[in-house]
């Protein structure tokens, strides 16, 4: 639970959840972008995720300065990662902030595998 | 012409100009911005995305097109800057895909590459959003792979998919709600497209095909002497660039997109440049990449033509009694027919006759309270003739056959005298005159008792092929053997199409060799499809 605005008639809560949902959405959005991975906690392997649990993909904790976001990624082949990276990075902050009104510190995208792409 | 194939210098030249077509341009592509995050510089990314393609690709010039596309490929991939550089690169690695291991390409493997690039740059989203670059790159593949099946010329492959390119641009707002909200379409897509504009107009400035001829047919043009005179490009620029090791050829291309009249001259350390442009401060911003700039001259020649017009006006503004139209083809014979007193011309000739209305409107415009229409064409006579009933002016059709006809019946044009008597005098002179015409033949026949093959030099005297030849010269030297006679005084040619001024002036000298008593002239006509248009009088 992060608190983003407190007023004199109450506050505004959201939930780590929404947060890590908007998130990955705007990260899948990501051209360069093929895939989101989250850690298995019992085995440590790390698997690939669908569309409806993007979530996992991100993780958020708080900050002085504001969230700080972790986006585990693949990307495919053949592309310019730190662009990419670079691309995930603006975009998720944008929306996180422009969006939700989220004050954000950092969005760190760490790159978990890199996926060969058709016929390659 | 068609260009069925192209090399790996082409592609790189024409890569090239596409990357300066969108360096011209990216500011317009960057207002455009909105996605993903309004940062606006779409069209910047995309520029150095491309120019560090083509810094890759210069590196391997001499290499076969295959390696040069993967070297392409590669250099943009190094230089990927943001999501619509890496797109970019993405579409280049599926079209190097496709060219590996080729000397040159076809229309149907630009075609397909084209196609493998959009498809390429499909794989590499989770989740692809329509109405962007993608979606513009896909259908331009899709309607280039199309046009290929039934035509195997680059170009009209390439500009069939900028077409489409751009009906798919116009939607992008309805794809994507950001963009209609913004009111604006697709930044990526439109430098995507600017990028394919640049690459064919480069294809073609190298390959020196005229893009003209590729677009429709537009009706016949009234133009007129004493009208409104349209510029294109509207500045004349100068200036020096200082600076080193100064590479004219570059400087050239780069200033090619801005406008016309283009000249770059000069050595290592300076450059001369002089371009007719709208933007004078587009050259002027692109030159001060080579260096320094001084003795910038900048000339609005609108008003240098308008200065000029508006003395012209003074001097001639009396309505005549007799004006006159005539149809011309070729800016040489439009001067010939102005400078005996043509008041207006419509364009026209054997392949595109001008229509009744075209006339009509020329003989409205003329300051004159009568006119009288000379077709040139047999084939317009008719058309010429509907015009008497249907202008509010009286007109008379002097029916000429050929502007070498015209030519002569303009000796006995007098503007101030009555119609009748004038247009009577001018037909009098018109059999005076043995017409003769050099031309190639468009297909196939046979036509008194000559066998003619598509392609052969035919000569024609009055409208009727008399002879063929192995080129235009010989044919004007034995068209004349059947067309003088002892009374003959004086031998007139036009040179038009496919003939130089040298081969113009070789043939004087051997008619004035070959008929000493006779008069010989030779003035430049421009005509289309006809080497020389000849009379005997």
């Amino acid at each position: 639970m992060f608190k983003i605005k407190e007023t004199e008639i109450g506050d505004i809560i959201v939930e780590r959840e929404v947060i890590e949902t908007i998130a990955g959405l705007a990260a899948i959005d990501c051209y360069g972008l093929v895939g989101m991975v989250a850690q298995d906690f019992q085995s440590g392997l790390w698997s690939i995720l669908g569309l409806d649990s993007i979530r996992k993909g991100v993780s958020v904790r708080s900050s002085d300065q504001g969230l700080i976001v972790d986006v585990h990624v693949i990307v495919g082949y053949g592309i310019k990662i730190h662009e990419v990276a670079h691309n995930v990075m603006q975009k998720v902050a944008y929306v996180l902030e422009h969006n939700a009104g989220i004050t954000i510190a950092q969005v760190n995208v760490n790159v978990k595998g890199v996926k060969v792409l058709g016929d390659n | 012409m068609s260009l069925t194939y192209i090399t790996g210098n082409d592609l790189l030249r024409s890569i090239k100009a596409g990357c300066i077509k969108l360096e011209h341009n990216r500011d317009s592509v960057d207002l455009l911005n909105v996605f993903p995050v309004p940062d606006g510089d779409t069209g910047t990314n995309m520029y150095l995305t491309l120019m560090s393609a083509v810094r890759e690709g210069e590196k391997n010039r001499d290499k076969p097109l295959g390696k040069l596309a993967k070297s392409v490929s590669m250099g943009s991939l190094m230089g990927a800057r943001g999501n619509s550089g890496v797109i970019l690169s993405q579409i280049f690695r599926g079209m190097a895909k496709v060219l590996e291991g080729k000397d040159q390409a076809s229309a149907m493997d630009i075609a397909q590459a084209l196609k493998t690039g959009a498809d390429t740059a499909y794989e590499a989203v989770m989740k692809p959003v329509e109405g962007t670059i993608l979606t513009v790159a896909r259908e331009i593949g899709k309607a280039c792979e199309a046009e290929a099946k039934k035509n195997d010329d680059v170009v009209a492959v390439l500009l069939a998919g900028i077409q489409t390119g751009h009906a798919t641009l116009a939607r992008t707002p309805s794809m994507l709600p950001i963009l209609k909200e913004a009111g604006v379409v697709d930044a990526g897509g439109r430098g995507f497209l600017f990028f394919l504009e640049g690459f064919v107009e480069g294809l073609a400035q190298e390959r020196e095909i005229k893009l003209e001829q590729y677009r429709e047919q537009a009706p016949a043009e009234v133009t007129t002497s004493r009208e409104e005179i349209k510029l294109d490009f509207q500045y004349c620029t100068e200036v020096l660039i200082k600076g080193q090791d100064l590479d004219p050829l570059d400087v050239r291309d780069h200033l090619a997109p801005l406008g016309d009249s283009l000249l770059v001259v000069g050595g290592d350390d300076v450059l001369k440049v002089h371009v007719h442009s709208n933007h004078p401060g587009k050259v002027l911003e692109t030159c001060l990449q080579w260096g320094q700039l001084s003795d910038i001259k900048i000339n609005n020649m609108l008003e240098e033509v308008h200065e000029h017009r508006l003395i012209m006006e003074e001097a001639s503004h009396n309505q005549k009694a007799v004006g006159l139209v005539a149809v011309s083809a070729g800016d040489g014979v439009g001067e010939i027919l102005e400078s005996l007193g043509v008041d207006m011309l419509v364009q026209g000739g054997q392949t595109m006759n001008p229509s009744t209305e075209d006339l009509l409107n020329a003989c409205n415009q003329v300051d004159a309270q009568s006119v009288i229409i000379l077709p040139n064409n047999s084939n317009i006579i008719m058309s010429a003739r509907q015009v008497v009933e249907l202008c509010d002016k009286k007109v008379v059709v002097v029916p000429t056959r050929s502007v070498m006809q015209a030519i002569t019946a303009l000796i006995a044009y007098d503007s101030e005298g009555d119609i009748e008597e004038v247009a009577q005098e001018m037909t009098s002179h018109i059999d005076n005159v043995t017409y003769g015409e050099v031309t190639y033949a468009v297909r196939d026949s046979a036509v008194n008792g000559l066998t003619i093959k598509e392609g052969d030099t035919i000569g024609l005297i009055q409208d009727k092929v008399v002879l063929t030849s192995t080129n235009a010269e010989e044919a004007v030297i034995d068209l004349l053997k059947e067309m003088i006679n002892e009374d003959s005084e004086l031998i007139t040619l036009l040179y038009g199409e496919g003939v130089t001024e040298a081969d113009s002036q070789a043939l004087k000298e051997r008619l004035q060799q070959e008929y000493p008593d006779k008069e010989v002239e030779v003035h430049y006509g421009g005509q289309p499809h006809y080497s020389y248009w000849l009379s005997v009088e």
